[in-house]
């Protein structure tokens, strides 16, 4: 600097005369030795003195308190761990790797035969659970053989649930009696998905039992329906529940898929049960079953 | 406890700060928070924004400092230079967000209880020192920063132009320059206020 290099400069003056000001000098002492530059000195000490005897703000005891607990805070944060620090690709990428080891870890869950949970008949509502049902192929004989008594009072709800249930346990816990046959994918009775696996065939019907059920859940039992119908034999099971009706009655869909034969199954009785909840069918006295054809 | 710190200690603080140490980082905010605070408060004239942005300031340096570079030639001038960059930014942001004209509030600044009586020497005394504090938040960044230093802090100029990063000619000049400006502001102020 130009001035700083004049040891007479006025600015090493004014500096000069601050530290005598600060060490306690009087003003007009500190004047007296720099006669040539009162004029200029004076008002600019002045200030000095008005500048060093204000009371300048400090941090109140509240404010220095928050603040040093908002640093503390945000330390305690970045020693947690994951912590907004990180950049946002970390937390995207980290996001990734989550999401793609989930993938990998339920691919590796679903190839595998583990019994699945979904395979474990569950009661509702007091509804046949373990129904027994055995798809005799290539003939259409389909046998029904619940173990329970249905619900007294089963809502359409129950009804359509229970149908799913059967059909998924039955095909389950009972894989020897389904009889293999060229209507069944040979995975039917390995896998524990054997809803997912099954593909009906226009053949080879489960999705007609699965009508009778959702049927017999929904409406009483009469052991007269099973007399007189043509079409395959199906006969009742100890309780006198009605057999299921002829698989041939409902046709199945030319491209099956396990959704699209949940679907179909429970069209005609489901129509029937699934009533607005505000109506559901009297348990006490149901009704009489739909003519069948 | 010692409101200034060497170079050699800077370099260790810093090393120890950068590991998210909490006492260095507790260090720290005790040698710089009242410095940033006055640097804040004297634009802003609000204590409670000021002493909100202060904290805010710490925030930012922890979250900074990892990636700061220390300067070993300079440590102490290059952290100080660096801490009141981050809150100039802040302040920027502030007044971006706030769209907050600067101004001084007199009765905020009394800091006395509104029901009890100001005695007139204590009215005068916030007075006079609001319309230094304005003077001062008029200066421009260097020459504000070289007042809080020198009549605030009360460091000398050999420290002020360490904590700055400047010759001690520099400050010196900035330091006549800031008093030359001063004495026309508050100038200006008396004619205004007769």
């Amino acid at each position: 600097m130009l001035f700083s290099r004049r040891p007479d400069s006025f600015e090493n003056v004014l500096a000069t005369c601050l530290d005598e000001l600060d060490a306690g000098a009087p003003l007009e002492d500190i004047l007296a030795k720099y006669p040539q530059h009162v004029a200029d000195l004076a008002p600019l000490l002045a200030v000095a003195a008005q500048m060093r005897t204000a009371p300048w703000p400090a941090l109140s005891v509240h404010g220095r308190v928050q603040g040093r607990e908002r640093m503390h805070a945000a330390l305690a944060q970045y020693h947690s761990g994951f912590s907004r620090w990180h950049p946002s690709w970390v937390q995207a990428a980290m996001a990734l790797v989550i999401v793609v080891g989930i993938s990998a870890a339920s691919v590796i869950v679903t190839k595998q035969d583990w019994p699945s949970p979904f395979a474990t008949p569950v009661p509702l509502a007091g509804a046949t659970a373990t129904s027994q049902q055995t798809v005799v192929a290539p003939s259409d004989t389909a046998t029904t053989t619940p173990t329970a008594e249905p619900s007294a009072t089963p809502t359409p709800q129950i009804a359509t649930a229970t149908s799913t249930v059967t059909v998924t346990a039955s095909l389950d816990s009972k894989p020897a009696t389904v009889l293999p046959s060229p209507s069944l994918q040979p995975s039917a009775t390995a896998s524990p998905w054997a809803t997912a696996t099954l593909r009906p065939t226009p053949t080879v019907l489960p999705t007609a039992t699965l009508v009778m059920n959702a049927n017999s859940m929904s409406q009483t039992p009469r052991p007269t329906d099973t007399a007189g119908k043509p079409g395959p034999t199906a006969t009742s099971g100890p309780t006198g529940i009605p057999p299921p009706p002829p698989p041939t009655r409902i046709a199945p869909p030319k491209t099956p898929s396990p959704v699209a034969a949940a679907t179909t199954t429970t069209q005609p009785p489901a129509a029937a049960s699934l009533e607005p909840p505000t109506a559901p069918p009297p348990a006490s006295a149901p009704g009489p079953l739909p003519p069948r054809r | 406890m010692q409101d200034v710190c060497t170079d050699a200690e800077m370099i260790a603080l810093l090393r120890e700060a950068q590991r998210s140490d909490p006492v260095a980082c507790d260090r720290l905010y005790t040698l710089y928070s009242d410095k940033i605070f006055r640097y804040l408060y004297v634009r802003l004239g609000q204590r409670e924004v000021a002493e909100d942005l202060t904290a805010d300031v710490f925030v930012r340096m922890l979250r900074e400092l990892p990636r700061y570079r220390a300067d070993t030639t300079r440590p102490v001038a290059a952290f100080s230079a660096w801490l009141y960059r981050v809150a100039s930014n802040l302040l920027t942001d502030h007044y971006r967000r706030q769209r907050h004209r600067h101004h001084l509030d007199i009765s905020e600044q009394t800091a006395l209880p509104s029901s009890e009586p100001v005695p007139f020497h204590q009215a005068a005394a916030a007075e006079e020192r609001n319309v230094l504090l304005d003077a001062v938040g008029q200066l421009g960044d260097e020459q504000q920063r070289v007042v809080l230093y020198r009549f605030a802090d009360q460091l000398s100029v050999r420290a002020v132009a360490s904590a700055m990063g400047k010759t001690e000619g520099a400050i010196k000049a900035l330091q006549h320059r800031a008093l030359e400006n001063l004495r026309r502001i508050l100038a200006a102020t008396d004619r205004a206020a007769s």
